[in-house]
């Protein structure tokens, strides 16, 4: 018999969940995450090898927050120089426009323009000229870049010159140099292009030196099978190729609560809500996807280019901050601190988990809850239902005939009986992610501006090539599908045109 | 308003987007563009068109071409100074006022970046108080203002004059200039004096826009659905509500035609569209039409919805505003009326009573 072992690495817990063949979990463990994040793993799949022998593991899939939050906490980013293959110089929005100041002037090293870059119908804005890219590398390497973002336009529609910008880089540079080529990273819209592809090179750094050390964990334990990092559509990819493009592991964390989620309410249409330790997200799932919104999609204040899971949040958790006199229940949150700031653990600070505690609804080993009375109690879980279930019902009229599936660590802490609608809380709720992460397939997605002249004709096309992308990744004959189909017409051009994407996976 | 700053362009965006009655395109790096040139060089001076000299030289502008372009070929910066330098040089004086065509969705943009950099004022006012197709319906033209002397720039600052025509004769020409330019280009017709811009322009449309988005924000700043407040601020109506329940639609000569349809248990909804919403059914009669502004906006949150932005389930108000007086002329309904679009009937404005 062999095994699947899903692991997802949070902002508070490490969890994970070996899977057999028939995606039963048949071990599961919960243990904090470590400033270094591989020790924590360690001592998870620690936990796991006392169920499982090394040599019955199949293979490993990680979801992390490393990404997210390198970005959201400003460290470990490599100093990134853009290079903007644009011959007509364009000045009006400079990179980075738009990001928080700290975070651009600690990843922005400097900006150099090169001759080149393409119209709409293809022809070059200007000649490419290679020793325009060599003064401007040489340039860049002396501002201190360590990484390269080349954004030429129009690139997704024609990738020559980001390609032959990489060539005289390696030659220039030295082939270990990172860069990164933005039309392998987003589709067409400049600026968020060039955003994905600036977020991509910062990573580079961590992913490096992170998922690296991740593996080397878990040879010291005697484990041989490969180890898949999880993506923001829920797939997953080899090591490799994760330290290529870091930034599409952003957003994977979400993507496999609520892809865990309803698989584990055994559901393909569900609202899943995940209950963490300072946040409350909900997203939808659809046929076993979650819904995906394509524009607007941003992290730390930044817009992007690719799709990334549709999820609401609020300021709801576990660890949040109650106020009995004012009944408010967050923003802030002791967060992964709840184990020994909350008054349950010797702490001063009231939280949502004491609350829970005192009822009785939940116990942890060694908690003393505090005293509070019963309509307190009520109080604080009638506001904490209320919002929740507001929040429920602002991700979209046509949901709220479906199931909501509850899950995350703070998932226990509710009694959903007295809760509208069919809600409830499936067996491995805290594992969700973990189990989302297991379960991950192998995907590819096709991002283009094409003509649509026949347009059932062309989608049929794209199809055909994106499924057989999927298979070359590693997807299974038998399961492999569409599984995201988005469509934005362009107008005002002189034949009808559209930009696609289409999602296959399996 | 006296100017505008940098964090006036928010609520102009959305306000515009309002105004862009369905047209006018994401304004997105319009926003951008104007943001950063303002962020540079500071905020820009707005003028009413009571505060023009009357040889003042004022310029209307805006890009023209695919959005597609817009947003990956993005301005290089200098294609309406370098206008401005052809221009000066045909008229034999400077540009003292600069203002954009339509203040309907990402034009509205079109002179910040420039005005801040060349430290010019911008006129509180534009020529069609909403959006429309094409380059010939606005109010300059109504007024016999000519179109022509139009300037066209690409991103190199290669201009083309286009002179001695009319504005039909510009709408083909330009078109065609724009797509050798790379299908994007910035563009200036209908330049004035001060004197003629007066009697011409639909005054006082950039601060409505900025007013507007300004109500329709600290609404829901505040927990409340902006739609009420909205309405009150334009004198508008609220034709109907429900949730999108069909969208059928074409891509027909570069325009987006179609029809959407809305439905809530009682009642039934057509808006009928040619990128700007045209007219609106109600239970198959028509209730409003073309040059009332007709917009649809999602409940609760009052984000405005384009015609391209459409999609099944989105629950929406759809609210009709007064059209700008110069429309509701019979000039104006002959060229932006519902006859003017193929529509059997003749213009009803919408107001408090009809409902």
């Amino acid at each position: 018999m062999k095994y699947r072992i899903g692991i997802d690495i949070g902002g508070t817990h490490t969890d994970g969940v070996v899977v057999d063949n028939n995606n039963k979990i048949v071990a599961k463990a919960k243990t904090l995450t470590t400033q270094r994040v591989d020790e924590g793993f360690k001592l998870l799949l620690k936990q796991l090898l006392d169920e499982v022998k090394p040599d019955d593991i199949n293979d490993i899939s990680l979801g992390t927050t490393h990404a997210t939050n390198a970005i959201l906490e400003r460290k470990d980013l490599y100093r990134v120089g853009v290079i903007r293959v644009a011959g007509h110089g364009p000045q009006s929005i400079p990179p980075c426009f738009g990001w928080p100041a700290d975070l651009a002037s600690i990843v922005l090293a400097g900006t150099e323009f090169v001759s080149g870059g393409y119209e709409c119908d293809g022809s070059p804005i200007t000649p490419f000229k290679h020793a325009d890219v060599v003064y401007a590398l040489e340039k860049l390497a002396a501002q201190g870049a360590e990484s390269l973002a080349i954004v030429g336009v129009f690139s997704p529609q024609n990738p020559q010159q980001e390609l032959e910008v990489k060539t005289i880089a390696a030659e220039t540079l030295g082939s270990d140099f990172p860069v990164s080529l933005s039309h392998q990273i987003g589709g067409i819209g400049y600026i968020e292009r060039e955003n994905s592809t600036i977020l991509n090179a910062c990573l580079k750094s961590i992913m490096k030196n992170g998922f690296y050390k991740l593996r080397g964990a878990i040879e010291t334990l005697g484990i041989q099978c490969p180890l898949w990092i999880t993506q923001n559509n829920g797939s997953r990819m080899p090591l490799q190729q994760a330290a290529d493009y870091p930034v599409l592991t952003i957003s994977a964390g979400p993507t496999n609560s609520f892809i865990g989620g309803s698989k584990l309410a055994g559901l393909d249409n569900a609202v899943v809500v995940d209950i963490g330790g300072t946040s409350t997200d909900v997203g939808v799932v659809r046929s076993g996807y979650p819904r995906r919104r394509l524009n607007k999609s941003k992290i730390g204040g930044i817009s992007l280019n690719f799709s990334m899971p549709d999820v609401l949040s609020i300021a709801l958790g576990g660890g949040s901050h109650v106020d009995l006199s004012r009944n408010t229940i967050g923003p802030l949150s002791c967060g992964k601190d709840t184990f020994h700031l909350g008054k349950s653990f010797g702490g001063s600070q009231l939280t949502l988990t004491d609350i829970a505690l005192s009822a009785g609804h939940i116990s942890v080993p060694g908690a003393k809850p505090p005293q509070i009375s019963e309509r307190d109690y009520r109080s604080v879980m009638n506001k904490a239902k209320v919002d929740v279930q507001q929040l429920v019902r602002s991700i979209g009229i046509e949901e709220q005939r479906l199931p909501v599936v509850m899950i995350g660590g703070g998932a226990s802490l509710f009694d959903y009986r007295d809760w509208e609608g069919n809600v409830f809380s499936p067996q491995h709720a805290n594992v969700a992610n973990a189990f989302g992460a297991a379960l991950a397939e192998f995907s590819a997605t096709i991002d283009l501006v094409v003509p649509f002249m026949d347009r059932d004709k062309e989608i049929a096309k794209l199809e055909e090539i994106a499924i057989e992308k999927a298979l070359a990744q590693g997807a299974d004959k038998r399961s492999v599908r569409i599984v995201d189909r988005q469509i934005i017409p362009y107008h005002y051009a002189t034949q009808p045109i559209a930009r696609v994407m289409i999602t296959a996976s399996g | 308003m006296q100017k505008i700053a940098a964090s006036d362009l928010d609520n102009l965006a959305l306000g515009s987007a309002i105004l862009g009655s369905g047209g006018g395109g994401d304004p997105a790096y319009d926003l951008m563009i104007a943001r950063h040139g303002m962020e540079k060089y500071g905020d820009v001076k707005l003028l009413k068109t009571s505060e023009l000299a009357d040889d003042d030289l004022i310029v209307p502008m805006g890009f023209m071409g695919a959005p597609l372009v817009g947003i990956e070929k993005l301005p290089s910066g200098i294609e309406f100074s370098r206008i401005l330098t052809s221009l000066e040089k045909y008229a034999g004086k400077k540009a003292s006022v600069l203002m954009p065509f339509e203040v309907g969705g990402g034009n509205a943009f079109a002179p910040f970046a420039v005005a801040a950099q060349l430290g010019l004022p911008v006129l509180d006012a534009d020529m069609i108080g909403r959006a429309f197709p094409e380059l010939q319906m606005c109010s300059c033209y109504l007024k016999g203002i000519p179109a022509v002397p139009a300037f066209l720039s690409d991103s190199f600052g290669n201009t083309v004059i286009i002179e001695n025509g009319n504005s039909f004769d510009l709408e083909r020409i330009a078109r065609k200039v724009t797509v050798a330019m790379g299908s994007c280009s910035a563009l200036v017709m209908h330049v004035m004096t001060g004197a003629q811009a007066r009697n011409s322009v639909v005054s006082g449309s950039l601060s409505h826009a900025v007013n507007i988005g300004e109500e329709m924000s600290q609404s829901c700043a505040n927990g409340v659905d902006p739609l009420q407040p909205l309405l009150k601020l334009t004198s508008g109506v609220c034709l109907g509500a429900g949730n999108i329940v069909d969208i059928d639609q074409v891509i027909s000569d570069g325009f987006l035609k179609g029809k959407v349809t809305i439905r809530n248990e009682k009642e039934t909804y057509e808006v009928f569209y040619r990128n700007e919403y045209l007219a609106v059914t109600s239970g198959g009669q028509y209730t409003a039409s073309t040059p009332d502004i007709l917009m649809l906006i999602e409940q609760q949150t009052g984000v405005p919805l384009t015609s391209e932005s459409l999609q099944y389930g989105i629950k929406v108000n759809i609210i009709a505003l007064p059209a700008p007086k110069i429309w509701q002329t019979l000039q104006g309904l002959q060229l932006v009326g519902p006859r003017s679009f193929g529509y059997d009937f003749d213009y009803h404005p919408v107001n408090q009573e009809t409902l």
